[in-house]
């Protein structure tokens, strides 16, 4: 009998030791580092052959489902100092699966100070082309002249949220129109999973509205019976998808496509400006000049505004575009607008996401200068010349 | 003390609107020196400004001009007077150019009751030469002639340049006498050869109490040398005797002088008595006088007539014309004269004439359209016609018939202008920009033959009509057309609602906000229940810069039971205030107010949305964006509403022409047609 028991509890001995089919090692983040804003979680997964699938959660929720390698996913966690769980859990082929746990700390500190996390959205050229292999410690961060600290660091594929402002006024009958939605469909086919976006078709007046959503279907639902009428309040949309944005974490922007001239609004540019600089979104301006005027050309009038606002409408405009690290993009041709909605996802797949905590703020208001140098190799004074660097200018420290 | 004759020209009374003449001296004339001579052509066809200008009871203009009227023919049924107009080379030429400059005179004879009983239209073209001698003379001289009923009339004279916004306007009066009563016209002293660049009309001028020989004018406003010599011709009836003392007296009334006047010939004429006199120029100091020549009577009851006359010490030109005065209004400023064309203009085509008659014949009062639609057909092919002058011969010949209608029935002309504007709304909707065109000139030369032959009576339905046009062309984008002829409806009526509103509306949309505040200031004076008035007059002034009663105005304009888009663009300006001024609570303040009157007025909810946020409530701020966002809506907002052209004065001129319209001026049109049609006395 006891000859019986021996191989059998030696058996379940083994079976209790045995190493398990799959196993799963969180290589990213690094243990024992906070977490903040947008993590990239990266896995080691074996075998990799057999994986049927892997799931990324955080806190409890998962962001990622992945069917291959590499198995990394990004996930936006939000600003605040805490602790953060991360899990991956792999199930192969035949139903087993495995497991890894990561618990990110909470910075401890003698002092509690509430300081936002200021995320960066940072396009880089050299001699025209994008520079897409730039590491964490090739980027310095100043704010207010003052290095600091990069926290996380994002290159390429973060998700966004947006809000695409399309200008259905009058002016825009017929072709236009018909380009904008176009130039909708682009950008919504080129969204990818976690991305999200609401749409908003306005003249002085909402003609037509979605809610945010990554599913294309959803945003371009009822796009087709949309018609161009009535004035132009570009600012007071451009306000409200700021406001809306206000509440989303992550990377944000607001895509506008208008010839800018605003003739309806209640706000003033100026007005819009101030919620611009505040605001951590990017405002791209797919900016719609009349077929065979020169650029800039402005002899608007109407009985809101003379030519001289008008003028000061536009370069405001602009100015909204720059100061949040958007851009202005200018189209002269309807068949224009479409490839100006696939020009601006192709740069913001192509952008870095640098998240700091600025040392000094004392949220007085003020305007605080930010600028970002690329040091590679020779070190910045000879580098930084070389590259073109491309983000907000500043925030306003509240 | 002595009065002026009854009967007298009382020039007297109307000096004081003259400008100053020209100062010529009245040297003698450089042997075989003469002046040069231009044709004074007729002209047909009086454009809406022109008649609205003669009209408009204003003297003065960029233009320095002054006139002379003397009767020089004389018969029971009426009388010829003689006209004399002095221009101002420097004033009317402008800068020197190498182009030819036209003028163009237009002069109304009206009775006191304003009915028009005589008319001169002309003009001439000075090709550079001639433009260079008027300039180097000094002036120019027009005369003509103007056929007038017994009776006293007031002659108002319009002179303008052609393609340019100069012209100068003068008055004075005249009398015919009716019966065989004793009377004496005003004096008139002649001027030398060789001082002017004169402008007379081909063939005879018809003066034969006041023959011309050897080069000599008459003068409107003698320059004399004390001392010296000059000849005058008295023109009458009952002259006085052949020794008369003429006193002379100074601008303040006072007396300077008295001086003999001596008989040298006597004559007759054109039932008139003709006496060339002489008298010596008395010494007294450079200045401006007044000859006054005794017509008749005793001790104070001495009944003269008086001539202005400068006095010159070395008898050479005085200084220079005044600076001419502008009229009352600046709204004429900025209407231009149009360019007429050649020298005469050409005869209305017959077979025109006619298909316009048969077009008309299709007019029922109680069917506009059909007329309306068969005009169209009619002016479309006329449009087509081979030949450079389509047009100048289609509106000769619309005018033609027009002109004869009215003498037929004075009231169809309204019913024509109705048509007319309605058509060119029909056309402008159709964006045929031709028979557009071709219509705004017809209806200028309408409203024109509605004054012209109505008199000052006329001057109110011309306006409406003018007005309605106006907006007309203004729904159709034909800005520029709308605004002149917004203009136009000001210089005939300058209290015309329609005019106010509509060009101020034009002249908000072009920035040109100073000019646009003076009319809705007047507009809303004469409307002060209009909110849309106030509402516009407090949005301009603050465009201006100028507080001036913003905020009462605003606060007018929010009171329950007016319009929603007039109230809700008022209370997003009175939070604007607030905000604009940094005082957020303030605006805070408004805007609950405001939510509160107007709930679903989205832009007062945006400034909502925008004052939270300021004020640091980001989520209240947000959670209003997400309310905004989450609708959509077709209805225009009320700022889209402000931006749309203001329609209720507009509206009410409209309605006030065809209530003229349906008021007989129908009938008369149909009654007038089928009369001339049957080819009856005109």
């Amino acid at each position: 009998m006891r000859l019986a028991v021996a191989p059998v509890a030696l058996l379940a001995w083994l079976l209790a030791t045995a190493a398990p089919a799959v196993t799963v090692r969180i290589t990213s983040p690094p243990p024992g580092q906070a977490a903040y804003g947008v993590v990239k979680v990266q896995a080691d997964v074996q075998p990799a052959g057999a994986i049927s699938e892997v799931t990324f959660a955080v806190d409890g929720r998962v962001f990622a489902t992945l069917q291959r390698a590499p198995f990394e996913a990004s996930t936006d966690v939000g600003p605040d100092n805490v602790e953060h769980r991360f899990e991956v859990v792999a199930a192969t082929t035949v139903g087993e699966t495995g497991r890894a746990q990561l618990v990110t700390p909470r910075i401890e500190a003698d002092q509690e100070v509430q300081v936002e996390l200021r995320q960066l959205f940072v396009t880089v050229h050299r001699e025209g082309k994008k520079v897409l292999d730039l590491r964490p410690e090739e980027l310095r961060v100043f704010d207010d002249d003052k290095e600091q600290r990069i926290v996380t660091f994002a290159g390429g594929d973060t998700p966004f949220t947006a809000v695409l402002l399309l200008d259905s006024s009058t002016s825009m009958e017929g072709a236009r129109l018909k380009a904008a939605v176009d130039g909708a469909r682009t950008f919504a086919a080129a969204m990818r999973p976690l991305d999200e976006a609401k749409l908003l078709v306005f003249s002085d007046r909402l003609l037509h509205t979605t809610p945010f959503s990554g599913v294309g279907e959803v945003l371009l639902a009822g796009l087709g019976t949309v018609s161009a009428r009535g004035g132009t309040a570009v600012n007071d949309n451009l306000f409200l998808a700021l406001s809306l944005l206000d509440g989303r974490q992550g990377r944000r922007l607001v895509v506008l496509l208008s010839d800018g001239a605003d003739s309806h609004s209640a706000l003033a540019m100026t007005d819009v400006i101030r919620k611009a600089r505040e605001s951590q979104a990017l405002v791209y301006w797919i900016r719609l000049e009349p077929e065979g005027k020169a650029s800039g050309s402005g002899s608007l009038v109407s009985p809101w505004h003379d030519a001289a606002w008008y003028r000061n409408q536009m370069s405001l405009l602009d100015e909204a575009a720059d100061t949040t690290g958007g851009r202005v993009v200018v189209v002269r041709r309807a068949d224009e607008i479409a490839p100006a909605f696939a020009e601006i996802v192709r740069e913001l797949r192509e952008q870095y996401t640098i998240g700091y905590y600025p040392s000094g703020s004392r949220h007085d208001g003020r305007w605080r200068k930010v600028s970002v140098k690329v040091s590679r190799g020779l070190g910045d004074k000879l580098t930084h010349g070389a590259y073109q660097v491309s983000t907000r200018g500043g925030y306003v420290d509240e | 003390m002595t009065r002026p004759h009854p009967f007298a020209i009382a020039a007297a009374a109307v000096l004081a609107a003259w400008l100053a003449g020209p100062a010529k001296a009245q040297t003698p004339a450089a042997p075989g020196a003469t002046a040069t001579v231009v044709r004074l052509a007729p002209r047909q066809g009086l454009p809406a400004r022109t008649a609205a200008l003669l009209l408009s009871g204003q003297t003065g203009g960029d233009v320095a001009i002054s006139v002379a009227v003397v009767p020089v023919v004389v018969r029971p049924e009426g009388g010829r007077l003689a006209l004399v107009v002095d221009v101002d080379a420097a004033s009317f030429l402008g800068e020197p150019t190498t182009d030819p400059v036209r003028l163009e005179l237009a002069v109304y004879a009206t009775t006191p009751a304003g009915v028009i009983v005589g008319s001169l239209l002309a003009g001439a073209v000075l090709d550079p030469p001639q433009a260079g001698e008027a300039r180097a003379r000094g002036g120019l001289k027009l005369l003509g002639s103007l056929d007038v009923p017994p009776g006293e009339v007031e002659v108002r004279v319009l002179v303008q340049r052609a393609g340019s916004i100069a012209f100068g306007l003068a008055e004075t009066v005249a009398a015919v006498p009716a019966g065989q009563e004793r009377f004496l016209a005003r004096p008139v002293i002649d001027e030398p050869a060789g001082a002017w660049l004169v402008a007379l009309p081909e063939g005879p001028l018809g003066w034969d109490a006041l023959a011309l020989a050897d080069g000599i004018f008459p003068a409107t406003r003698p320059v004399l040398r004390p001392g010296s010599e000059i000849r005058a011709r008295l023109v009458g009836r009952g002259l006085p005797g052949p020794e008369v003392q003429v006193r002379v007296r100074r601008n303040d009334g006072t007396e300077a002088g008295r001086v003999g006047m001596r008989r040298e010939s006597d004559d007759r004429a054109g039932g008139l008595e003709v006496r060339r006199v002489v008298l010596v120029v008395p010494a007294v100091a450079p200045g401006d006088y007044t000859f006054e020549v005794p017509t008749g009577g005793a001790g104070d009851e001495v009944s003269v007539v008086a001539v202005p006359v400068v006095v010159a010490a070395d008898g050479t030109v005085a200084a220079a014309w005044p600076k001419a005065t502008a009229p009352a209004t600046s709204v004429a400023a900025g209407v231009a004269e149009p360019a007429a064309g050649g020298a005469s203009e050409p005869a209305p085509p017959a077979h025109l004439r006619v298909a316009y008659l048969d077009a008309l014949s299709h007019f029922a009062p109680d069917d506009p359209g059909a007329a309306e639609a068969e005009l169209a057909t009619f002016e479309r092919d006329a449009l087509r016609e081979r030949g450079p002058d389509a047009q100048k011969r289609l509106q000769s010949a619309e005018l033609d018939v027009a002109g004869e209608l009215a003498r037929r029935e004075p009231a169809a002309l309204f019913a024509l202008l109705q048509l007319h504007v309605g058509l060119a709304r029909t056309y402008g909707a159709a964006r045929a920009a031709q028979p557009q065109a071709h219509t705004f000139k017809l209806c200028d030369g309408l409203a024109a033959l509605t004054v012209r032959s109505a008199g000052k009576a006329g001057r109110a339905p011309a306006a409406d009509a003018m007005a309605c046009l106006a907006g007309s062309s203004q729904r159709v984008g034909a800005q520029a057309a709308a605004e002149e002829q917004h203009r136009i409806t000001l210089l005939l009526d300058p209290e015309n609602t329609a005019a106010l509103e509509g060009l101020a509306a034009g002249l908000e949309r072009t920035g040109r906000y100073r000019e646009a505040e003076k009319l809705l200031t007047q507009l809303v004076a004469k409307r002060p229940n209009s909110l849309e008035a106030r509402l516009r007059l407090a949005l301009t002034r603050q465009r201006m810069g100028d507080d001036n009663d913003v905020e009462a105005l605003l606060r007018a304009c929010v009171a329950p039971g007016g319009p929603e888009w007039i109230r809700a663009v008022a209370w997003q300006e009175l939070a604007r205030l607030g905000i604009d001024a940094g005082k957020l609570e303030a605006a805070a303040t408004v805007l609950r107010e405001a939510t509160a009157a107007l709930p679903r007025d989205r832009e007062l909810a945006v400034l909502r949305a925008f004052v939270l946020d300021r004020s640091g409530r980001h989520g209240e701020a947000r959670a209003a964006a997400v309310r905004l966002t989450s609708r959509s809506s077709d209805a225009a907002s009320a700022r889209f509403a402000y931006s749309e052209l203001p329609a209720t004065e507009l509206d009410r001129a409209c309605a006030a022409l065809a209530t003229r319209v349906s008021d007989g001026a129908a009938a008369a049109l149909v009654r007038a047609v089928a009369a001339a049609r049957a080819g009856g006395p005109r």
